[in-house]
Protein backbone atom coordinates (compact mmCIF):
# COMPACT_ATOMS: atom_id res chain seq x y z
CA UNK A 1 0.00 0.00 0.00
CA UNK A 2 1.29 3.69 -0.95
CA UNK A 3 2.00 5.99 1.63
CA UNK A 4 2.34 3.27 4.56
CA UNK A 5 6.40 2.95 5.46
CA UNK A 6 7.60 0.45 7.86
CA UNK A 7 10.28 1.57 10.82
CA UNK A 8 13.35 -0.65 11.95
CA UNK A 9 16.01 0.29 14.62
CA UNK A 10 19.14 -1.85 13.18
CA UNK A 11 22.06 -2.59 15.20
CA UNK A 12 25.24 -3.50 13.95
CA UNK A 13 28.71 -2.72 12.79
CA UNK A 14 29.64 -0.92 9.67
CA UNK A 15 26.06 0.63 9.52
CA UNK A 16 27.02 2.91 6.42
CA UNK A 17 27.53 -0.10 4.51
CA UNK A 18 24.01 -1.55 5.15
CA UNK A 19 22.35 1.31 2.94
CA UNK A 20 24.85 0.42 -0.20
CA UNK A 21 23.77 -2.96 0.33
CA UNK A 22 20.08 -2.37 0.11
CA UNK A 23 20.04 0.21 -2.78
CA UNK A 24 21.36 -2.26 -4.29
CA UNK A 25 18.49 -4.64 -4.20
CA UNK A 26 16.63 -1.72 -5.23
CA UNK A 27 15.14 -0.97 -1.98
CA UNK A 28 14.56 2.73 -1.17
CA UNK A 29 15.24 3.63 2.10
CA UNK A 30 14.01 6.62 3.97
CA UNK A 31 14.05 8.38 7.01
CA UNK A 32 17.41 6.86 7.89
CA UNK A 33 18.92 8.56 11.02
CA UNK A 34 22.04 7.49 13.54
CA UNK A 35 21.37 7.18 17.03
CA UNK A 36 24.90 6.34 17.92
CA UNK A 37 27.92 4.93 15.83
CA UNK A 38 26.35 1.05 16.29
CA UNK A 39 22.22 1.72 15.84
CA UNK A 40 20.11 3.34 13.18
CA UNK A 41 16.52 3.97 12.49
CA UNK A 42 15.66 3.49 9.33
CA UNK A 43 12.50 3.29 7.51
CA UNK A 44 11.28 1.64 4.59
CA UNK A 45 8.03 0.85 2.42
CA UNK A 46 5.78 -1.35 3.90
CA UNK A 47 5.54 -3.39 0.46
CA UNK A 48 9.56 -3.62 0.63
CA UNK A 49 9.54 -4.12 4.47
CA UNK A 50 10.00 -8.09 3.94
CA UNK A 51 12.60 -7.99 1.69
CA UNK A 52 14.43 -5.12 3.86
CA UNK A 53 14.35 -7.49 6.94
CA UNK A 54 15.75 -10.60 4.94
CA UNK A 55 18.13 -8.53 3.99
CA UNK A 56 19.21 -7.18 7.22
CA UNK A 57 19.19 -10.22 8.82
CA UNK A 58 21.06 -11.91 5.59
CA UNK A 59 24.01 -9.44 6.51
CA UNK A 60 23.63 -10.46 10.25
CA UNK A 61 22.22 -7.16 11.97
CA UNK A 62 19.97 -7.22 14.48
CA UNK A 63 16.53 -6.13 13.29
CA UNK A 64 13.58 -5.05 15.28
CA UNK A 65 10.30 -3.31 13.63
CA UNK A 66 8.90 -0.39 15.71
CA UNK A 67 6.33 0.31 14.23
CA UNK A 68 4.43 1.46 10.79
CA UNK A 69 3.60 4.97 9.79
CA UNK A 70 2.10 6.92 7.40
CA UNK A 71 -0.82 8.68 6.08
CA UNK A 72 -2.45 5.53 4.74
CA UNK A 73 -1.78 3.44 7.51
CA UNK A 74 -4.94 3.48 9.40
CA UNK A 75 -6.39 1.63 6.42
CA UNK A 76 -3.90 -0.73 6.20
CA UNK A 77 -4.73 -1.42 9.96
CA UNK A 78 -8.18 -1.90 9.20
CA UNK A 79 -7.54 -3.86 6.10
CA UNK A 80 -5.70 -5.74 8.24
CA UNK A 81 -8.11 -6.19 11.40
CA UNK A 82 -11.23 -6.49 8.64
CA UNK A 83 -13.15 -8.23 12.21
CA UNK A 84 -12.37 -5.38 13.82
CA UNK A 85 -14.55 -3.01 10.92
CA UNK A 86 -17.14 -5.75 11.03
CA UNK A 87 -17.34 -5.80 14.54
CA UNK A 88 -17.84 -1.99 14.68
CA UNK A 89 -20.19 -1.90 11.37
CA UNK A 90 -22.38 -4.93 13.72
CA UNK A 91 -22.43 -3.08 17.01
CA UNK A 92 -23.50 0.52 15.36
CA UNK A 93 -26.29 -0.87 13.32
CA UNK A 94 -27.34 -2.98 16.35
CA UNK A 95 -27.14 0.65 18.67
CA UNK A 96 -29.32 1.87 15.65
CA UNK A 97 -31.91 -0.90 16.15
CA UNK A 98 -31.83 -0.89 19.31
CA UNK A 99 -32.04 2.75 19.85
CA UNK A 100 -35.66 2.68 18.86
CA UNK A 101 -37.03 0.25 21.42
CA UNK A 102 -38.66 1.72 24.57
CA UNK A 103 -36.56 -0.49 27.70
CA UNK A 104 -37.88 1.35 30.47
CA UNK A 105 -40.58 4.28 31.48
CA UNK A 106 -40.20 5.89 34.02
CA UNK A 107 -41.88 8.05 36.19
CA UNK A 108 -40.90 11.52 37.44
CA UNK A 109 -42.16 14.37 38.90
CA UNK A 110 -45.35 15.07 42.10
CA UNK A 111 -47.35 13.73 39.32
CA UNK A 112 -45.81 10.11 39.66
CA UNK A 113 -48.19 8.99 42.04
CA UNK A 114 -50.45 8.99 39.40
CA UNK A 115 -47.67 6.55 37.70
CA UNK A 116 -50.30 2.94 37.52
CA UNK A 117 -52.98 5.57 35.45
CA UNK A 118 -50.67 6.32 33.42
CA UNK A 119 -49.09 3.48 32.37
CA UNK A 120 -52.40 2.03 31.85
CA UNK A 121 -53.38 5.21 29.70
CA UNK A 122 -50.07 4.79 27.83
CA UNK A 123 -50.87 0.90 26.97
CA UNK A 124 -54.47 2.08 25.54
CA UNK A 125 -51.93 4.49 22.93
CA UNK A 126 -49.90 1.26 22.40
CA UNK A 127 -46.71 2.60 24.12
CA UNK A 128 -45.70 -0.68 26.12
CA UNK A 129 -42.15 -1.98 26.68
CA UNK A 130 -40.21 -2.64 23.93
CA UNK A 131 -42.62 -0.82 21.64
CA UNK A 132 -40.73 1.49 19.20
CA UNK A 133 -39.83 5.06 19.69
CA UNK A 134 -40.10 5.97 15.90
CA UNK A 135 -43.69 5.18 16.29
CA UNK A 136 -44.64 7.37 18.98
CA UNK A 137 -45.06 11.16 18.30
CA UNK A 138 -43.41 11.99 21.73
CA UNK A 139 -45.08 15.87 21.76
CA UNK A 140 -48.38 14.34 21.29
CA UNK A 141 -48.23 11.40 23.52
CA UNK A 142 -47.56 14.43 26.13
CA UNK A 143 -50.92 16.35 25.06
CA UNK A 144 -52.83 13.40 25.38
CA UNK A 145 -52.02 12.01 28.69
CA UNK A 146 -52.62 15.62 29.80
CA UNK A 147 -55.80 15.95 28.04
CA UNK A 148 -56.96 12.72 29.78
CA UNK A 149 -55.90 13.82 33.07
CA UNK A 150 -57.19 16.40 34.40
CA UNK A 151 -55.51 15.94 37.97
CA UNK A 152 -52.11 17.19 36.12
CA UNK A 153 -51.32 20.69 35.25
CA UNK A 154 -47.92 19.41 33.37
CA UNK A 155 -47.06 16.08 31.55
CA UNK A 156 -43.49 16.28 29.40
CA UNK A 157 -42.74 12.79 27.45
CA UNK A 158 -39.02 12.79 26.54
CA UNK A 159 -36.83 9.73 25.16
CA UNK A 160 -33.46 9.36 27.46
CA UNK A 161 -31.72 6.80 26.04
CA UNK A 162 -33.61 3.65 25.88
CA UNK A 163 -35.96 5.14 28.62
CA UNK A 164 -39.26 6.58 27.92
CA UNK A 165 -39.23 9.30 30.80
CA UNK A 166 -42.56 11.05 31.52
CA UNK A 167 -42.49 14.14 33.87
CA UNK A 168 -45.63 15.18 35.20
CA UNK A 169 -47.22 17.31 37.55
CA UNK A 170 -50.01 17.68 40.28
CA UNK A 171 -52.46 20.72 39.64
CA UNK A 172 -52.38 22.49 42.00
CA UNK A 173 -56.28 22.66 43.38
CA UNK A 174 -56.28 18.82 42.94
CA UNK A 175 -57.35 16.30 45.85
CA UNK A 176 -54.14 14.42 44.84
CA UNK A 177 -51.82 16.99 46.41
CA UNK A 178 -49.50 15.69 48.69
CA UNK A 179 -49.03 17.43 51.91
CA UNK A 180 -47.37 15.03 54.32
CA UNK A 181 -50.03 15.82 56.78
CA UNK A 182 -52.62 13.06 56.50
CA UNK A 183 -52.87 10.65 58.78
CA UNK A 184 -55.89 8.78 57.69
CA UNK A 185 -57.14 7.50 54.40
CA UNK A 186 -60.90 7.90 54.13
CA UNK A 187 -62.87 6.46 51.18
CA UNK A 188 -65.21 9.12 49.50
CA UNK A 189 -67.09 6.50 47.62
CA UNK A 190 -69.44 3.31 48.21
CA UNK A 191 -67.67 0.59 46.25
CA UNK A 192 -64.96 -2.19 46.30
CA UNK A 193 -61.69 -2.27 47.05
CA UNK A 194 -59.55 -3.39 43.86
CA UNK A 195 -56.35 -2.32 45.02
CA UNK A 196 -54.01 -1.03 47.69
CA UNK A 197 -50.79 0.15 47.80
CA UNK A 198 -49.26 1.34 51.26
CA UNK A 199 -46.19 3.06 51.60
CA UNK A 200 -46.56 4.15 54.90
CA UNK A 201 -49.61 3.33 57.70
CA UNK A 202 -51.25 0.79 58.71
CA UNK A 203 -54.48 -1.36 56.40
CA UNK A 204 -57.95 -1.57 57.87
CA UNK A 205 -59.41 -3.41 54.43
CA UNK A 206 -58.57 -6.04 52.66
CA UNK A 207 -58.65 -6.01 48.54
CA UNK A 208 -62.10 -7.87 47.74
CA UNK A 209 -63.77 -5.88 50.66
CA UNK A 210 -66.87 -3.89 50.15
CA UNK A 211 -66.63 -0.53 51.55
CA UNK A 212 -68.96 2.52 52.56
CA UNK A 213 -68.36 6.24 51.86
CA UNK A 214 -66.78 7.81 55.06
CA UNK A 215 -65.05 4.54 55.56
CA UNK A 216 -60.93 4.31 56.56
CA UNK A 217 -59.22 2.29 54.34
CA UNK A 218 -55.23 3.26 56.02
CA UNK A 219 -54.82 4.61 59.20
CA UNK A 220 -51.62 6.44 60.44
CA UNK A 221 -51.79 4.22 63.96
CA UNK A 222 -48.53 1.71 63.43
CA UNK A 223 -47.42 -0.50 65.83
CA UNK A 224 -43.60 -0.27 66.22
CA UNK A 225 -41.78 -2.85 68.46
CA UNK A 226 -44.75 -3.33 70.62
CA UNK A 227 -45.47 0.45 70.86
CA UNK A 228 -48.00 2.40 69.07
CA UNK A 229 -47.48 5.93 67.24
CA UNK A 230 -48.66 8.10 64.89
CA UNK A 231 -47.54 8.62 61.29
CA UNK A 232 -48.63 10.35 58.25
CA UNK A 233 -50.32 8.73 55.62
CA UNK A 234 -48.86 7.74 52.05
CA UNK A 235 -51.02 5.47 50.15
CA UNK A 236 -52.79 4.74 47.24
CA UNK A 237 -56.80 3.34 47.19
CA UNK A 238 -57.85 2.06 43.70
CA UNK A 239 -61.54 1.25 44.50
CA UNK A 240 -64.32 0.00 42.19
CA UNK A 241 -67.48 1.82 42.01
CA UNK A 242 -70.89 2.51 40.56
CA UNK A 243 -72.94 5.62 39.59
CA UNK A 244 -76.42 4.97 38.30
CA UNK A 245 -78.18 7.84 36.81
CA UNK A 246 -82.15 8.08 35.81
CA UNK A 247 -83.70 9.50 32.79
CA UNK A 248 -87.23 9.61 31.79
CA UNK A 249 -88.11 10.87 28.54
CA UNK A 250 -91.52 10.23 26.35
CA UNK A 251 -88.62 9.01 23.41
CA UNK A 252 -87.63 5.87 23.20
CA UNK A 253 -83.86 4.36 21.81
CA UNK A 254 -81.95 6.97 23.39
CA UNK A 255 -79.99 4.24 24.98
CA UNK A 256 -76.58 4.91 22.91
CA UNK A 257 -77.45 8.50 22.75
CA UNK A 258 -77.53 8.78 26.94
CA UNK A 259 -74.81 6.22 27.27
CA UNK A 260 -72.17 8.85 25.35
CA UNK A 261 -73.53 12.13 26.92
CA UNK A 262 -73.07 10.28 30.61
CA UNK A 263 -69.60 9.01 29.21
CA UNK A 264 -68.47 12.11 28.11
CA UNK A 265 -70.13 14.04 31.27
CA UNK A 266 -68.94 11.42 33.75
CA UNK A 267 -65.16 12.82 35.35
CA UNK A 268 -65.05 11.11 38.42
CA UNK A 269 -62.48 7.96 37.62
CA UNK A 270 -61.57 6.08 34.88
CA UNK A 271 -64.60 4.55 33.25
CA UNK A 272 -64.25 1.04 33.07
CA UNK A 273 -67.91 -0.46 32.26
CA UNK A 274 -71.62 1.21 30.73
CA UNK A 275 -74.87 0.09 30.30
CA UNK A 276 -78.33 1.26 30.10
CA UNK A 277 -81.60 -0.53 30.83
CA UNK A 278 -85.11 0.83 29.74
CA UNK A 279 -88.30 0.44 31.50
CA UNK A 280 -91.63 1.90 29.82
CA UNK A 281 -94.07 2.67 32.17
CA UNK A 282 -97.65 4.83 30.81
CA UNK A 283 -95.87 6.32 27.90
CA UNK A 284 -92.94 7.18 29.59
CA UNK A 285 -89.24 5.91 29.06
CA UNK A 286 -87.48 5.43 32.15
CA UNK A 287 -83.51 4.90 31.33
CA UNK A 288 -81.50 3.77 33.66
CA UNK A 289 -77.41 4.39 33.24
CA UNK A 290 -75.09 2.69 35.13
CA UNK A 291 -71.61 3.43 34.76
CA UNK A 292 -68.46 0.90 36.83
CA UNK A 293 -65.57 3.43 37.19
CA UNK A 294 -62.15 2.75 39.37
CA UNK A 295 -61.92 5.77 41.86
CA UNK A 296 -58.10 6.20 42.41
CA UNK A 297 -57.69 8.00 45.84
CA UNK A 298 -54.13 9.54 47.03
CA UNK A 299 -53.47 10.65 50.54
CA UNK A 300 -49.53 11.28 51.62
CA UNK B 1 54.74 -3.35 -28.97
CA UNK B 2 51.58 -4.27 -27.65
CA UNK B 3 51.76 -1.60 -24.87
CA UNK B 4 52.79 0.95 -27.71
CA UNK B 5 49.59 -0.45 -29.89
CA UNK B 6 47.41 0.25 -26.44
CA UNK B 7 48.80 3.56 -25.85
CA UNK B 8 47.90 4.65 -29.38
CA UNK B 9 44.86 3.56 -29.39
CA UNK B 10 44.31 5.54 -26.01
CA UNK B 11 45.44 8.37 -26.82
CA UNK B 12 43.47 8.20 -29.90
CA UNK B 13 40.48 7.59 -27.92
CA UNK B 14 41.52 10.71 -25.56
CA UNK B 15 41.29 12.67 -28.73
CA UNK B 16 38.08 11.57 -29.78
CA UNK B 17 36.68 11.85 -26.14
CA UNK B 18 38.17 15.62 -25.95
CA UNK B 19 36.28 16.62 -29.71
CA UNK B 20 33.33 15.45 -28.75
CA UNK B 21 33.27 17.12 -25.32
CA UNK B 22 33.58 20.52 -27.54
CA UNK B 23 30.36 19.28 -29.58
CA UNK B 24 28.58 17.81 -26.81
CA UNK B 25 28.65 18.90 -22.84
CA UNK B 26 29.58 16.01 -20.80
CA UNK B 27 27.00 15.87 -17.81
CA UNK B 28 28.20 16.87 -14.52
CA UNK B 29 29.72 15.00 -11.92
CA UNK B 30 27.24 15.58 -10.18
CA UNK B 31 23.86 17.63 -8.90
CA UNK B 32 22.88 19.27 -6.49
CA UNK B 33 20.02 21.43 -5.06
CA UNK B 34 20.42 23.27 -1.61
CA UNK B 35 17.38 24.79 -0.52
CA UNK B 36 18.87 27.29 1.83
CA UNK B 37 20.72 25.13 4.86
CA UNK B 38 17.42 23.28 5.48
CA UNK B 39 17.55 20.00 2.78
CA UNK B 40 19.92 19.49 0.07
CA UNK B 41 19.21 17.19 -2.98
CA UNK B 42 22.19 15.32 -4.80
CA UNK B 43 22.40 13.36 -8.06
CA UNK B 44 24.43 11.60 -9.71
CA UNK B 45 25.58 9.36 -5.73
CA UNK B 46 26.81 5.73 -6.47
CA UNK B 47 27.20 4.90 -2.44
CA UNK B 48 27.37 5.89 0.96
CA UNK B 49 31.16 6.13 2.71
CA UNK B 50 30.06 7.17 5.83
CA UNK B 51 26.95 8.14 7.88
CA UNK B 52 26.46 10.22 10.70
CA UNK B 53 24.53 13.55 12.20
CA UNK B 54 27.34 15.94 11.57
CA UNK B 55 28.50 14.73 8.67
CA UNK B 56 27.48 12.30 5.39
CA UNK B 57 30.29 11.30 2.96
CA UNK B 58 29.03 9.92 -0.36
CA UNK B 59 30.65 8.62 -2.99
CA UNK B 60 30.36 9.63 -6.82
CA UNK B 61 31.41 8.15 -10.41
CA UNK B 62 34.65 10.20 -9.92
CA UNK B 63 35.56 11.21 -6.41
CA UNK B 64 33.52 12.14 -2.83
CA UNK B 65 31.33 14.03 -1.90
CA UNK B 66 31.55 15.18 1.99
CA UNK B 67 28.20 17.23 3.08
CA UNK B 68 28.84 18.54 6.85
CA UNK B 69 26.14 20.07 9.23
CA UNK B 70 24.15 19.16 12.11
CA UNK B 71 21.38 16.94 13.06
CA UNK B 72 22.06 15.52 9.26
CA UNK B 73 20.07 12.20 8.35
CA UNK B 74 18.67 10.63 5.07
CA UNK B 75 15.24 11.73 4.07
CA UNK B 76 15.62 9.32 0.95
CA UNK B 77 18.05 7.57 -0.67
CA UNK B 78 17.68 5.38 -3.75
CA UNK B 79 18.96 5.08 -7.55
CA UNK B 80 21.50 7.48 -7.34
CA UNK B 81 19.77 10.13 -5.08
CA UNK B 82 20.10 11.40 -2.09
CA UNK B 83 17.87 14.07 -0.02
CA UNK B 84 19.47 15.03 2.87
CA UNK B 85 17.66 17.36 5.82
CA UNK B 86 19.38 18.69 8.72
CA UNK B 87 21.22 22.07 8.93
CA UNK B 88 24.07 21.41 6.18
CA UNK B 89 26.80 24.01 6.90
CA UNK B 90 28.97 22.96 3.95
CA UNK B 91 29.11 20.45 0.86
CA UNK B 92 32.07 19.90 -0.64
CA UNK B 93 34.04 17.86 -3.40
CA UNK B 94 36.97 15.76 -2.52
Amino acid sequence: MKGVYTQFKIKGYNLDNLLNHVKKRKITVYDAKKININSMIVSVKHAQSKNFFAITKELCYNIEKIKDKGSFYPFLYLYKNIGLIIGSVLFLTLCIIFNDFIFRIEFTGTGNVLSRELQLQLNEYGVTQFSRFSKIDVDNLSDKLLAKNPRLTFVECSKDGNVLVIDSALAEGSSDKLTGKETVLVSDVDGIVEDLKIYRGSQKVSIGDEIKKGQVLVDGLVTVKDQEMQVNVLAVAYIKCKAVYEYVSTKENLENTLLALYEEKFDDGEIIGSNVTVTNTENQYLYLIQIEYRRIIIVG
Amino acid sequence: MKSIKYLYVMGFIDSIKENFCDIFPVPPLYRAVILGDKAGFFENVVGIKSFSCGEIVAFLKKGELKITGTELYIKKYCDGDLVVLGKIQAVTLI
